[in-house]
């Protein structure tokens, strides 16, 4: 990508009330993340937002901070090797243009299991008090709603954090990531 | 209605260019003072299902310049043929039996599994495809048994580009002997065990935090792998490069366009990428690349000249990477007008010669068909869309095709039977506004918004001998995925909405179509064994269709044959 990125400072507010994060998946699973639809060949249209687009509950961001979770982390156990033996985790910040230019806090997870290479694309990172979340999408970033994902235990002074990763058309799996590097775009 | 519109503007086609660092001299650009030559009309287009066509066919032997397409047996190559004709010589499905077409065997690559643009190979008897995270799936072709998986750990956190939405496709491998050769999202070239899939090499061939990344598949020709890559959107500066099939090592690279600070170029510009698999003439050891429109892509004033070489077709020395002629299709292109599909190799017969001819259809909407040995017009660029086109303004104006194209990725295919060429493409227009010099999309310029309730497609039929078209079939939903033609006399072509239509090559008349659930981001294969034909597609859709909502995406490998099962309603994974 042209030029060097630097973390934005991500406006948050906290809560103590601990309230699960619920997300309606669209039938069509497509959203829209703003009205823009990007094409292979990298052309902007603007599209209207599909119909039954994601609710999130919640504040923006994750608690205390968002930019503290940012970098790069290995996957370092789940409950099922089958769809996640290994993997990678990338939370930054993500330049987008439509509907207007911003940055958005973001996530890509990568698994690899027995039965092959899944991406989930992370968007809409949210927290209701002290509980992260975010909306889990496949595709792209604004393509297909998957899922949601929700941060279960965290210990970013050890470089350390663990999620519930519930999809439509799977299980729900647990895994525990550790960050190798602060720095997501190295 | 008719709806062509005829400029006269020079098109540019040099031998022995010194390089890109020295634009011709042009005049303060207002106006685009290049764009394409039209001459007559080639046909009229009315609503869905219309088939029109011109004189009736001639059927002569087919002129075959490839030992493996005489076999037909396998599609060993991403064209089928080193030319990329995509044109197989069996004739088991033909016209007079296309109708009892039916599943042999399908397959699921994944509840994840989203999209898929895999152009897949068939080898032996193993059929090879690709998935959006780059995984490569070897089955058996017959059974639909797979034999191996190869997962690569690709860092997908870089699929942030045209505008920060992401974009991950994979169109397939590269087979040499005993390897398979594939590129991965993050700008990794790979070397694999055929027989296992196990990794042999890996040799990263751009950095991808120049916004680069990769979707393509590679070529393979002579001990030497063909890259390009994609991005152009971010100003990805665009180059095509050979690497040793045997280690991975940079044999030479041809850059596109000058780099930053040099000729048009200024700093953060670029493109000229090149997105689809180059094309190498085995006679002559010349490699064809088509290459995408320059950044930033509407607005013109940045990057006066023409901007050599983007949206171009280059002929290089294979083997040395030497800039043989270039032929630019749009020059100062303003409208994102990429020639991003894989050029055709063919024997035209024009005014009783034979002459090597290469052919690329464009974004723009154009076909193009040229001298393999000098890039000259061999006829006068024919258009198989509607076409206006006027600079773009911060008010706005209306263009056609719009900047996704007349045809996108998807490759074209030659029959030396019909001697036709076979174009499908996508209809629609588009407002295109100028929001500022580098504002917004960084190095788009501005916002291209699509006219009209619903996109439409098309496939068209272009006369070699008579350098006209000579039949065009409307169809409901766009077509971007490519052709294939048989010697079946059939022409074979998905659309976006998931229909597989079978097409008589030399009529247009629809044999027979399916709706086989997912939308088609690629084109066909045909392969035979033991005496049984099959056609295969991975299919799944493009993220165009995602973003459209064409039809359904997902990710899927069917293989059709004779007396097949029904094909039933698609039912996506865990419904």
């Amino acid at each position: 990508m042209p030029g060097k990125r630097s973390p934005l400072r991500y406006g948050l507010s906290g809560g103590g009330i601990v309230v699960a994060v619920l997300i309606g998946l669209a039938a069509a699973g497509a959203l829209s993340s703003g009205g823009s639809r990007p094409s292979a060949t990298g052309t902007h249209q603007v599209a209207k937002p599909a119909a039954g687009a994601v609710a999130v509950h919640g504040s923006p961001g994750w608690s205390p901070k968002t930019t503290d979770y940012f970098g790069l982390y290995r996957l370092t156990w789940s409950n099922n090797p089958a769809l996640a033996q290994s993997g990678q985790l990338t939370l930054f910040m993500r330049r987008v243009t439509k509907p207007k230019p911003q940055t958005l806090p973001s996530g890509v997870i990568s698994l690899h299991g027995r039965d092959g290479t899944n991406v989930f694309y992370l968007t809409h990172l949210n927290h209701v008090g002290n509980r992260n979340g975010a909306v889990v999408n496949i595709g792209n970033y604004n393509y297909q709603v998957a899922g949601h994902l929700q941060i279960l235990d965290l210990a970013l002074s050890h470089h350390r954090l663990r999620a519930s990763l519930a999809t439509d058309h799977g299980p729900t799996i647990d895994i525990s990531f550790s960050r190798y590097s602060p720095a997501f775009n190295p | 209605m008719s709806w062509l519109i005829t400029f006269a503007a020079p098109t540019t086609s040099r031998r022995g260019a010194r390089g890109p660092g020295r634009p011709r001299r042009w005049r303060q650009v207002v106006i685009a003072v290049a764009m394409l030559v039209l001459v007559g009309a080639a046909f009229a287009i009315s609503g869905p299902g219309h088939s029109t066509q011109g004189p009736s066919a001639r059927r002569s032997p087919p002129r075959v310049s490839d030992p493996l397409a005489e076999a037909g047996a396998q599609w060993p190559v991403f064209g089928g043929t080193m030319d990329n004709t995509r044109f197989s010589a069996l004739d088991q499905v033909n016209a007079s039996n296309a109708r009892r077409l039916g599943v042999a065997w399908s397959k699921d690559l994944g509840p994840y599994q989203t999209l898929d643009e895999s152009f897949p190979l068939m080898i032996g008897r193993t059929l090879y495809v690709t998935t959006s995270t780059d995984e490569v799936m070897a089955f058996d072709a017959v059974t639909g048994k797979q034999l191996w998986r190869y997962a690569p750990q690709v860092d997908f956190s870089l699929s942030r580009g045209v505008g920060g939405y992401g974009v991950t496709v994979n169109r397939g491998v590269a087979v040499s002997g005993s390897r398979i050769f594939v590129l991965t999202f993050d700008d990794h070239l790979q070397s694999l065990s055929r027989a296992t899939g196990e990794r042999l090499w890996s040799a990263q061939v751009v950095s991808p935090h120049t916004g680069a990344y990769e979707t393509m598949a590679p070529t393979v020709w002579h001990g030497l792998v063909f890259v390009g890559s994609s991005g152009s959107e971010d100003g990805v500066r665009g180059s095509v490069a050979a690497y040793d099939a045997n280690t991975g090592k940079q044999v030479w690279r041809f850059w596109t366009v000058p780099a930053a600070g040099h000729g048009w170029v200024k700093r953060g510009q670029g493109g000229g990428t090149v997105y689809m698999p180059p094309t190498v003439d085995a006679r002559t050891g010349l490699l064809y690349v088509g290459t995408s429109s320059p950044s930033p892509t509407i607005v013109g004033t940045r990057r006066p000249g023409a901007d050599l070489y983007s949206s171009s077709i280059l002929a290089l020395d294979a083997r040395a990477g030497r800039l043989v002629w270039y032929h630019q299709e749009v020059a100062h292109d303003l409208w994102d007008y990429d020639a991003e599909s894989p050029v055709v190799v063919f024997d035209a017969r024009v005014r009783g010669h034979t002459v090597r001819a290469v052919a690329e259809a464009g974004k723009s909407g154009y076909l193009f068909v040229l001298d393999a040995r000098t890039g000259k017009d061999l006829f006068p660029p024919r258009p198989f869309v509607k076409e206006h086109h006027t600079p773009p303004t911060r008010k706005g104006v209306l263009e056609c095709p719009g900047s996704l194209g007349g045809a996108q990725y998807g490759p074209d295919a030659y029959s030396p039977q019909s001697h036709d060429l076979y174009v499908v493409a996508l209809n629609m227009c588009m407002t295109l506004k100028v929001t500022g010099t580098v504002g917004g999309y960084k190095e788009f310029g501005g916002t291209a918004v699509p006219q009209g309730v619903r996109q439409t497609g098309s496939i068209s039929a272009f006369d070699t001998d008579t350098g006209r078209f000579r039949w065009h079939y409307e169809v409901p939903w766009p077509m971007i995925g490519g052709a294939t033609a048989t010697a079946g006399g059939l022409v074979l072509a998905g659309d976006t909405h998931g229909l597989l239509y079978a097409f008589d090559a030399h009529t247009g008349k629809v044999l027979w179509k399916a709706n086989l659930g997912l939308a088609f981001g690629s084109a066909p294969i045909v392969y035979q064994v033991h005496g049984t034909e099959y056609i295969a597609a991975a299919i799944g859709g493009s993220p165009l269709s995602a973003n459209f909502k064409w039809g359904n995406v997902g990710a899927r490998v069917v293989v059709l044959k004779l007396g097949g099962e029904p094909i039933r309603p698609y039912q996506p994974p865990g419904a």
